[in-house]
């Protein structure tokens, strides 16, 4: 535990500008352009016909929103992060160091693949956590200027956060794991292809798809099922429009239900046949990189 | 060699392909503990190849075991007892020098912080520096405290000194012969600059082409092998000796000779044992370069 907690830090330490850094720096230009539309006046929000509807909950949506962000940010990171971390040892010519010391390859890509659903993790929910905190008081000065932008209590707006934590981390998490094979997929391409592991990643599966179809329409009466799968596991999570309805549509419609609605949407034995797959992944390329010496 | 100590390395048969090209011929040596090895070759020789071996980063032919283990089978355990430096300056380089010592403490079961601390006082070497702002010769330093605090039985050193000064490379051997070296501990060593490292030497092997054509104690080299500066009227006596190898040099004639006496050598100029870079440079001319071969 030690040792991985050791690697895990080391991946941090090596990658912290895109999970840190960069956040930190986006949290703050964000909220200073917003801050000061607001306060210069420029920021013009006009009422939709027919009213706001989600005056009262305008604030649960905001953070829902957020997280949605930020988990599009963490999917996009994690996507760079996978097609160098697995090959930057060999970039920065370190790659003897850490083979000199008592750590096999397989533990130390697992601990490169875990630094991903962990510390990345953990530092996205809390840029996700901290933007949402930092949203309240700008819908404050919002609300000032604008009548028709309502805002929750203090105790209230504490409560949604809160609800919106669990459930954002949640789906955090879970978003990971439906997507850990494509992460997977892309750090076991860059052990060998480095940063082309990105467009291989895409136009194998697209070059595979493209001979499915060329197939099926030769005639051959042959079914479509690689493409009709990938199709399917890239639509499994709600779009953003579809959780706004569930939060604020329905009498009911909160966070919870929210985390409801994906869990029962979430198809579980896909969910561990895409975690064996990665595992099968990481082990390859852990064996690949085990007979690499050389930059 | 000393035939009795334990060996820390055995390798019977060592052969390496990549491709069609054929690194190693089936080497065979062994290294017993307690000892200061050079594996000496020229580039393409295939030392590092053999090193890699050893170090179990490379899959290769006939029988290896080191500390009773296979290399590349047990890498990972065998690092436990082994240490390396390899060609390449390979600290990583987002880390600052405490990190790096906290990363090692955590990772590294015989890794002594405290003695990495120790031998880094008296230089430059602070833990908040940047290792990617650190000169080459500090990279060295740091590499050279980090792989001394790990308490192994084998240390293996790939060109340690490679774009050094002079000044860091003298250090660096002093600090290794003062601060390591110990009876338990063994250390194979390849560099370019066979002079510069000959007098801490116990033993050396020296690989032409993927074959061993020498490995000897360093006692044993100073018996078997002279060299003569001939004086110009003793010329043809000295070449009627079968010398392995002459030079004239700024009208000089130099010869190498193999289990010649000096009582036989003297008479004809001055003689001595050859510097390990000129008994190297000998042996490669030889067409058989195996020792008693010729």
């Amino acid at each position: 535990m030690r040792v991985m907690t050791a690697l895990v830090k080391r991946e941090f330490l090596e990658h912290r500008i895109a999970f840190l850094y960069a956040p930190a720096l986006l949290l703050l230009a964000v909220s200073l352009a917003v801050l000061l539309a607001f306060v210069s006046g420029h920021a013009e929000v006009e009422e939709p016909s027919g009213g706001l509807p989600i005056t009262q909950k305008l604030y649960l949506v905001g953070v829902a929103a957020n997280f949605f962000l930020w988990s599009g940010y963490l999917l996009i990171a994690l996507v760079f992060y996978y097609a160098d971390s697995f090959s930057a040892d060999r970039r920065n010519n370190a790659l003897l160091f850490w083979k000199s010391m008592p750590q096999s390859d397989l533990k130390v890509l697992t601990s490169k693949a875990l630094a991903g659903i962990t510390v990345f993790l953990a530092l996205i929910l809390g840029f996700a956590v901290l933007s949402a905190v930092v949203l309240y008081p700008l819908l404050l000065v919002g609300a000032a200027r604008h009548p028709m932008i309502a805002v929750p209590g203090l105790g209230e707006a504490a409560l949604v956060l809160l609800q919106m934590t669990l459930v954002g981390g949640a789906y955090l998490v879970l978003i990971l794991l439906w997507y850990a094979p494509m992460l997977a997929w892309i750090a076991g391409l860059s052990t060998h292809f480095r940063r082309w592991s990105i467009p291989l990643a895409f136009l194998i599966p697209a070059a595979v798809v493209l001979l499915e179809r060329i197939i099926a329409i030769s005639g051959t009466g042959a079914e479509r099922p690689i493409g009709t799968y990938l199709v399917w596991r890239f639509e499994r999570f709600p779009e953003p429009v579809e959780a706004a309805t569930i939060l604020i549509g329905q009498t009911d419609g909160g966070p919870f239900t929210l985390l409801s609605h994906i869990l029962s949407n979430i198809d579980w034995l896909q969910m561990a046949t895409g975690l064996i797959f990665t595992a099968g992944i990481l082990y390859l390329a852990s064996e690949y990189r085990r007979r690499r010496i050389e930059a | 060699m000393s035939g009795e100590a334990p060996a820390i390395a055995r390798v019977r048969g060592l052969t390496k392909r990549f491709g069609r090209k054929s690194v190693l011929h089936g080497i065979d040596f062994t290294i017993p503990a307690g000892r200061i090895y050079a594996l000496v070759g020229h580039n393409g020789a295939g030392k590092t190849t053999a090193l890699n071996a050893l170090l179990g980063l490379t899959e290769c032919g006939g029988e290896v075991e080191v500390l009773g283990l296979r290399p590349f089978r047990d890498r990972a355990k065998l690092m436990r007892q082994v240490a390396f430096v390899s060609d390449v300056a390979s600290l990583p380089r987002f880390l600052r020098v405490g990190q790096l010592f906290d990363l090692v403490t955590a990772i590294h079961p015989s890794f002594d912080r405290r003695k990495a601390v120790h031998f880094l006082q008296g230089t430059d070497l602070k833990p908040e520096l940047k290792i990617k702002t650190l000169s080459k010769g500090m990279i060295a330093q740091l590499h050279l405290a980090l792989v001394m605090a790990i308490d192994a039985r084998l240390l293996v050193l790939d060109e340690p000194t490679l774009g050094l000064d002079i000044i860091y490379r003298k250090r660096f051997y002093r600090r290794l012969l003062e601060d390591y070296m110990s009876e338990e501990r063994t250390i194979l060593i390849t560099t370019h600059q066979v002079d510069e490292i000959e007098f801490m030497l116990s033993d050396v092997i020296f690989l032409r082409d993927g074959s061993i054509i020498l490995d000897m104690s360093m006692e044993e080299l100073g018996t078997r092998f002279q060299q003569l500066i001939v004086d110009k009227e003793s010329l043809a006596a000295a070449e009627a000796l079968a010398p392995i190898y002459a030079e004239t040099r700024f009208g000089q004639t130099a010869m190498v000779f193999e289990g010649r006496s000096l009582d036989e050598l003297t008479p004809l100029g001055q003689a001595s044992t050859p510097s390990l870079s000129d008994l190297f440079f000998a042996l490669m001319q030889r067409d058989t370069a195996k020792p008693g071969e010729a």
